[in-house]
């Protein structure tokens, strides 16, 4: 029987959504033209289906792409899941489906435009990442380290491991605004929670002190006889400037961190 | 008193001129409970307005010289404010700016204040405050001060991740005319130390798991191109020896920028000679990733780089008989070869074929340029390019539009301090 093509799942973005719309597409005989999430935007061409998550149904799911293709192939799509590439879903379906035909090889298939569109995705997430391990900066209020990134991927859980070893012993959070989520933490733990908003406004004399230290040698160290602003932009892209001290005006006043949250995550943010 | 705001200015312009930022070469956790680990492919913090990484603070520790290399703005006989960090206030700005998330760590260097010994014994104490009372994890590059004494170089050595003794001048007649506080064998003497040492922990290391560490990151140098009448080939063969001999990391060249009038010097309108230091780099990639020999890249009888065609290129144009290569058959050292074939694509084609024979569609997938690769390679046994060209063509079609304003504009000069981003880059860049 042909699978039938002409609608779109709708599915609440987590990863074992999407595997459960893997099982659907599977169990119904359908190939839907997409998937969409609640960050996607919505188009209402075709006919829509719903897909409730459901955990045994995706747990199957992940278990038959252990088992039929690889397990580089399950940890290959759960970073997959976290890129920003058009028709992202979908896209994972397509490539678990060649997959279930030809087993592990699919991994080598790179030339093969099913699987190259996965592996850009999944590289370009890993050097957005790569970036905000070196751009992102933090302010400290009351100790606690704080910072705003705006990812186009969702760069948190690859920053996180990082982070939390080189800053083990401190109170950090680290808040996406893209993605309205924030890596918060402590020693000892660690965890990403929803996060809607956080302002960050350093106003303690010695924080901007320092800030100011580090504008001066980030303005110092340039050689002016080799200028060279474009070199400059392809190396550190004008849309990670915007939250980089060196970039920002002096500031001499201001308030101290504030943070209107959604959910009960800010343990953190009531300093 | 000076303000730390003043000193770091001053010790910061006086620093600039050193090309290596890098923060590469050891992968380290952090211990529970303190600050700071180390990542082995390096990341790049920052870029500066010349577009080069800042990965590490690079200060002087003091600018006050008491040697008088011609080159060096730090110079004794240059009218220059001077400055000197304290060892503790040194270390709290660092700590300070790593907690910030603003770098990867130290790199430290100075001028000659009072003797060798004495410059050495100051940096060896910003640094144990860092290691030993800060308990700093993160990155920490050293320089060796020539002529100090081994044990304070050894000392050094077990407090840095990196260390490097810088060459300054490709020959010895150049280092002897233009810094003549400094000998050749002031500079090979700390240089060999290191390398001894490194090798004879790695020795150690095996034998006995607590063996103290030196220098895990390994050691590098510097010289300076344009300011001595060396020719291309000269620098490169001096690099391969370094490499080989010293068991070197990295060497970096820096364009010489004219910053004092000296009639030993080239005249203070002299542009930096960029493109040259630009083509020095391309080829030390070539030496260090892609299997070839300095040798192989220039010879006595063509000393000199061309202006217009990258090493690599320039070799595949004058080896004719090498190509074209299959890419569904050669090996790895054969694809490397071929003029926008990388080392990561190459390792793609490998993998790749393995699933099945690849196609010009594919390749251009795998990140290969076809722009250039497609005069040098078959697929399946099929010429992309249709065409084949004569030497000259080749040269037209290979020399890109870049490379002919660069003199001017020194546009696409990407390779000069390496971390991940600029090792990703000239990886794949087809160099
Ligand atoms: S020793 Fe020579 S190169 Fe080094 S700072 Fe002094 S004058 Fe400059």
């Amino acid at each position: 029987m042909p699978d039938r093509t002409n609608l779109v799942y709708r599915y609440d973005g987590s990863f074992d959504g999407l595997l459960t719309c893997v099982f659907e597409s599977y169990a119904r005989h359908e190939l839907p033209d997409a998937i969409l999430s609640p960050d996607d935007m919505q188009t209402m061409l075709f006919e829509s289906r719903r897909v409730e998550t459901d955990y045994v149904k995706s747990a199957r799911v992940l278990r038959g792409v252990m088992s039929r293709i690889s397990p580089e192939a399950a940890d290959f799509i759960r970073m997959a899941h976290l890129s920003c590439i058009f028709e992202r879903d979908r896209r994972i379906l397509v490539f678990l489906r060649l997959g279930f035909d030809v087993g592990p090889g699919v991994m080598n298939r790179l030339a093969d435009a099913r699987v190259n569109a996965l592996v850009s995705g999944v590289r370009y997430l890993e050097r957005e990442a790569h970036h905000y391990m070196g751009f992102l900066r933090f302010t400290e209020i009351d100790g606690v380290l704080a910072s705003v990134i705006q990812p186009k991927n969702r760069v948190l859980p690859l920053i996180d491991p990082h982070f939390s070893d080189r800053f083990n012993a401190e109170r950090f959070i680290i808040h996406d605004a893209s993605h309205r989520c924030a890596l918060m933490h402590m020693p000892g733990c660690s965890r990403i929670v929803p996060l809607d908003e956080l302002h960050i406004t350093a106003s303690n004399a010695r924080e901007l002190e320092i800030q100011a230290l580090w504008r001066k040698f980030h303005q110092t160290i340039a050689i002016e006889g080799r200028l060279n602003p474009q070199l400059q932009r392809s190396n550190l892209p004008l849309r990670f400037r915007p939250e980089m001290t060196e970039f920002q005006r002096e500031k001499t006043t201001g308030k101290e961190i504030g943070c209107h949250e959604k959910s009960a995550s800010g343990r953190l943010s009531a300093v | 008193m000076m303000t730390t705001m003043e000193k770091l200015t001053i010790l910061t312009d006086a620093a600039k001129y050193d090309v290596a930022c890098t923060s590469s070469g050891v992968g380290r956790a952090a211990k529970p409970g303190t600050m700071g680990n180390s990542m082995a492919c390096g990341i790049c913090h920052s870029f500066s307005a010349d577009g080069r990484c800042i990965s590490l603070l690079k200060v002087l520790q003091s600018n006050a010289c008491s040697y008088d290399c011609s080159y060096c703005v730090n110079r004794r006989t240059n009218d220059t404010p001077r400055a000197t960090f304290t060892p503790r206030e040194l270390a709290d700005l660092t700590m300070a700016f790593y907690r910030r998330n603003y770098i990867e760590g130290l790199f430290l260097s100075s001028g000659v204040t009072g003797s060798a010994d004495t410059t050495m014994e100051l940096m060896i104490r910003t640094l144990s405050i860092l290691r030993e009372e800060y308990r700093f994890g993160g990155y920490i590059h050293a320089k060796a001060i020539p002529g100090a004494d081994e044990k304070l170089v050894t000392r050094l050595g077990r407090l840095a991740d990196r260390m490097s003794v810088n060459l300054e001048l490709p020959s010895c007649q150049s280092l002897q005319k233009l810094a003549p506080d400094k000998s050749r064998a002031d500079v090979l003497r700390p240089m060999s130390q290191i390398a001894q040492g490194i090798a004879q922990t790695k020795n150690e290391l095996t034998l006995y798991r607590h063996t103290p560490q030196f220098v895990p990151a390994g050691q590098s140098t510097q010289m300076i191109v344009g300011a001595s009448p060396e020719t291309d080939w000269q620098i490169l063969s001096l690099t391969s020896a370094l490499y080989r001999k010293y068991a070197l990391k990295r060497v970096f060249f820096s364009a010489y920028m004219p910053v004092v009038a000296d009639s030993r010097l080239p005249a203070l309108t002299t542009r930096p000679p960029l493109l040259r230091e630009h083509r020095l780099y391309q080829a030390d990639w070539l030496l260090r990733f892609y299997g070839f020999t300095a040798d192989e890249i220039l010879s006595e009888r063509h000393p000199n780089f061309h202006p217009l065609i990258d090493p690599k290129c320039n070799w595949a144009i004058n080896h004719p008989e090498f190509f074209p290569v299959e890419v569904n058959r050669a090996d790895y050292e054969a694809l490397l070869r071929v003029p926008g074939i990388g080392v990561t694509s190459a390792r793609r084609i490998l993998q790749a074929r393995r699933s099945g024979s690849l196609a010009v569609e594919g390749l251009r997938r795998l990140g290969v340029v076809m722009k250039r690769a497609q005069y040098f390679l078959t697929v399946g046994g099929r010429m992309p390019a249709r065409v084949s060209l004569n030497r000259a063509q080749l040269i037209s079609a290979l020399s890109s539009e870049k490379g002919m304003a660069l003199p001017e504009t020194a546009r696409q000069l990407s390779f000069l301090d390496t971390t991940e981003e600029d090792y990703v880059k000239c990886l794949t860049g087809q160099i």
